[in-house]
């Protein structure tokens, strides 16, 4: 068993490594994605993300999705996370595209991680970390304004900690959202700037056109009222709200290729064989829960990014909710075994063997191929 | 509840989905599209000649517009179209009394499977009011038929269970009358069959009779479907609609075959993982709340295969399976579960009509996980959030059912009806009451408001409203050509107007695509069609000399 899980560990490796070195190499999309973190909005410099620390990140985020994974599924299984992480296709398309939103998804991970140790009682780096990640969060993308409430509320309500715990963080968190509130209302012109950007979801003619279109539709048959009424602005705004939800959470949209990573690839964002234990890791989280089961509801407002776009998935900012799709997927596994399920685990392993050669294979023949066209059908 | 009481529940319920489906039902869908006509003017040939048209007797398999259909809905119209005549309502009529009959008797297997009396009468009110459902009782659908007979097969197999022989038979034989409905279910069917028994085994064994007149009822009745399958002219629709011929699939998967090492091995592990994509596409949220149906123009919010309030029911009910409340919860998930792959085999994105035979398990779940919802209500004791979520709930209800009314009443017949070859009735019409004037009708196929990229058949709404005689039909020579057909003095045909422009006491035809308005001049255009919407479909013109 042991040297079946430094086997699994070592080939992911090598993984983990290879197709990026792959991407890179084939796929001209290096640096493309490189945007300025909020805080360099907000002041209206034209500063962007260096290339190194998105890289960097990434490989951060697997050594802090193996340490949360640990504490998470223990030590025997623990080990799964990071492996799954290394093998998803989707965080090495963003890092070599250089997606700021690797970056994001570290303060994320020491958020999670911070919270985690302040449970243990180690007060002091739980703080540290939660409010790195938090800082990290917030002064990369102006949308995280919208997570974080949510989170806190969540923490409120799950009642983690007691009021007397959560002084302490709660001052740390306001000293550090002050100059970000400052500079927002010093810098209203750039804020309202970065709010477009983010916040794409009340933009768009499609919404507009809908309704008329339909309102039309039922006046020319003498029904005018019951068109505003049923066809109005908030209504359809409420649709695309549970709609944009329902998508993220939907198997399809993470682990087939339905919506093309970056707009052309044919590779999933998270191979298909994980979709097993996926599943099975969700079926044995509801009829039993596990110790940290609250931490996994508190990583749905990170979903909230992507939600608030007007064209839905947005794949870069929903990499935020890949931790947690492999937390239980590493559970899932994990149970797989416990259970003695061999045929899922076989077919598990099969298929993401299976799609991790094609996947190679497709980066170094078709991928490049796919990259040229919708660049010209874009022009 | 008491049987009274009970009785007259379904009656009403059985009533108000009567009602949905039939009130004006030859109205909207607003015109016949071409394979309701097909299928009217082959159920009218049979009953006129008992053959179809193209003279074969008594046909298994129609060959109809070169698709191959089945013969369950032709038969079924007959009587009909007898009744009724070649129109309309003798075509619809037969699936839209189907439809409403299954709602009663979808009781009993609503109750057989969840043995909840008040789950079996949520489900068959979501029956009756099933978007699904409702969409496809106003056409004449094989797919429909096709279903009911599938949950009809399931109730008489747990009835077998039970022990009954003549269950047994008639399990069978509604199964294999759904393979000669359609093409669905002939993939469906064994791999169904393969997990009911695996489910069911403990019990199989000890039933051994009714297993053998299971599997020899399913044996007879199907071996010629079989050998019609493998050996005569029903693997062609197979050939017309496999994934491999997916546009998608071998434009931007595959590139055309870009001349990539080793594209051969490679191109097998990516159709798996295309096809993974079509099926788990089933699940997405724009098939099943949005738009699923396509009543309304792409990218708009339409009505999906379900309501949008079972946004709410539904995970209840899946979270009531997980957790092993559901009885027959194998049946429930199997029956879902692969329902679903012969569809994904396909080359069209999700299609409603192909996997619609999966709805009375997806209901069951649905009004499952809604009793389910009002016990989580009731067991609320903060006061103001039980009457908050309680009218929250009932408004998106009341929105949901008022916009779906909408939805079929106003926005699908504006904005869908060229779907339905809408226009085409009229033209034909035109043609015949005008046609001793000329000597020869050119009827040009392609048509489409944004680009003529829409093919129509027309000569079979020639034959269709001119009842045209079947026998004739049969014997006469037919004039095929490179891209044209003729009968008679009728031609299908591109036409090209500055050549056709000169022939003699000729009437054309054409969308605008075709027969442009400037070119042919308004002293040639005897008459314009036009949509719901106001856009112009078609010309009928004639010719200069």
């Amino acid at each position: 068993m042991k040297k079946l899980k430094v086997l699994t560990i070592i080939l992911s490796l090598i993984f983990f490594v290879a197709i990026r070195i792959l991407i890179f190499r084939f796929i001209p999309i290096e640096g493309l994605d490189l945007s300025s973190p909020f805080i360099a909005d907000l002041l209206g410099k034209g500063v962007t993300t260096p290339y190194l620390l998105i890289v960097l990140s990434d490989v951060v985020n697997l050594f802090l999705i193996w340490i949360i994974a640990r504490k998470f599924l223990g030590n025997n299984y623990g080990f799964l996370a990071p492996v799954f992480y290394a093998i998803s296709p989707w965080p090495a398309y963003l890092t070599i595209d250089g997606s700021i939103f690797i970056f994001v998804l570290t303060g994320t991970l020491l958020f999670y991680l911070g919270i985690m140790l302040m449970e243990e009682k180690r007060k002091f780096l739980g703080v540290s970390l939660a409010s790195l990640g938090v800082g990290v969060m917030i002064y990369s993308n102006l949308s995280m304004f919208f997570v974080l409430p949510f989170l806190i509320l969540g923490i409120y309500f799950g009642k983690l900690f007691t009021k007397k715990d959560c002084k302490f963080p709660i001052t740390i968190l306001i000293i550090l959202m002050l100059p970000i509130v400052l500079l927002s209302l010093i810098h209203r012109n750039n804020l309202r700037g970065d709010i477009a950007k983010n916040i794409s979801l009340f933009d768009g003619v499609g919404l507009i056109n809908s309704v008329n279109t339909f309102r039309g539709e039922a006046r020319n048959v003498g029904y005018p009222h019951l068109g505003i009424l049923v066809e109005n602005k908030i209504t359809y705004l409420g649709r695309r709200v549970i709609f944009n939800a329902l998508t993220a959470l939907s198997p399809y949209t993470y682990f087939t290729q339905q919506f093309k990573l970056l707009g052309f690839s044919f590779t999933p964002p998270i191979f298909l064989g994980l979709l097993i234990p996926c599943l099975y890791g969700l079926v044995s989280l509801i009829n039993k829960k596990h110790g940290n089961y609250h931490l996994l509801w508190l990583t749905l407002p990170f979903l909230i990014p992507a939600i608030l776009r007007e064209y839905f998935p947005d794949l870069t900012s929903l990499i935020l909710i890949l931790p947690t799709i492999i937390f239980i997927s590493a559970w899932g596994m994990g149970e797989l075994i416990r259970n003695r399920k061999l045929a899922f685990i076989v077919i598990t392993v099969f298929l993401i063997f299976l799609q991790g050669v094609t996947s190679i294979y497709d980066i170094t023949t078709r991928e490049p191929i796919r990259y040229r066209e919708t660049i010209q059908a874009n022009k | 509840m008491k049987k009274t009481k009970l009785l007259i529940l379904i009656f009403l319920i059985t009533l108000l989905g009567g009602f949905l489906r039939f009130y004006k039902f030859t109205q909207n869908p607003v015109s016949l599209n071409i394979d309701e006509v097909s299928f009217g003017y082959d159920a009218y040939s049979v009953l006129k000649t008992a053959r179809d048209q193209y003279g074969n007797f008594l046909p298994l398999t129609f060959k109809s517009t070169g698709d191959y259909k089945n013969p369950v809905v032709i038969y079924s119209m007959i009587p009909s179209i007898a009744i009724f005549g070649l129109n309309e309502f003798g075509v619809r009529f037969p699936t839209a009394l189907i439809s409403t009959l299954a709602i009663p008797l979808f009781f009993f297997l609503f109750r057989k499977i969840s043995r909840n009396e008040s789950v079996a009468l949520i489900a068959t009110l979501f029956l009756a009011i099933s978007p699904w459902d409702i969409y496809f009782s106003r056409y004449a659908s094989d797919t429909l038929i096709a279903s009911v007979f599938i949950g009809l097969g399931v109730f008489a197999f747990l009835k077998m269970l039970e022990g009954g022989k003549r269950w047994a038979f008639l399990s069978a034989l509604s199964f294999t009358l759904s393979a000669y409905t359609y093409h669905s279910e002939k993939l469906f069917l064994p791999l169904f069959y393969l997990i009911i028994f695996w489910i069911y085994r403990k019990k199989l064994l000890l039933l051994k009779q009714s297993v053998v007149i299971f599997v020899l009822t399913t044996a007879v009745l199907v071996s010629p479907l079989l050998y019609l399958t493998f050996f005569g002219p029903g693997m062609a629709r197979a050939d017309m609609v496999f994934i491999t011929n997916d546009i998608e699939f071998t434009r931007n998967v595959l590139l055309n075959d870009s001349g990539v090492k080793f594209s051969a091995i490679a191109n097998i592990p990516l159709l798996f993982f295309f096809w993974a994509r079509k099926y788990l596409a089933y699940f997405s949220p724009s098939f099943l709340f949005y738009s699923g149906l396509q009543m309304t123009t792409p990218g708009s919010y339409g009505l999906g295969v379900l309501y949008l309030f079972e946004v709410i029911t539904l995970p209840f009910g899946i979270y009531s399976l997980i957790k092993g409340r559901i009885p027959q919860k194998g049946i429930i998930s199997s029956w879902i579960l692969l329902g679903l792959i012969p569809a994904s085999l396909t080359n069209n994105e999700q299609h409603a009509g192909r996997t619609i035979f999966i709805l009375p398990a997806v209901i069951i779940l649905s009004a499952w996980g809604f009793l389910e919802f009002i016990k989580l209500i009731g067991r609320i004791s903060i006061r103001y959030v039980k009457y908050s979520v309680i009218a929250t709930f009932l408004i998106l209800v009341i929105w949901d059912l008022v916009h779906a009314l909408l939805t079929f009443g106003v926005y699908f017949p504006q904005e869908r009806d060229e779907d339905s070859m809408n226009g085409t009735k009229e033209a034909v019409e035109y043609i015949l009451q005008n046609q001793d004037k000329y000597k020869e009708v050119v009827f040009d196929p392609n048509r489409g408001i944004v680009a003529p990229y829409i093919v129509n058949v027309p000569h079979i709404y020639i034959l269709f409203y001119s009842k045209y005689d079947p026998h004739t039909y049969q014997t006469e020579v037919k004039r095929v050509g490179n891209n044209s057909y003729g009968f008679g003095k009728y031609t299908i045909r591109k036409i090209n107007w500055p050549q056709d422009q000169n022939l003699h006491d000729t009437l054309f035809v054409g969308s605008p695509w075709s027969l442009n308005e400037k070119d042919v001049g308004s002293e040639n255009i005897l008459k314009k069609i036009y949509l719901e919407n106001g856009s112009l479909a078609l010309i009928v013109a004639k010719s200069n000399n």
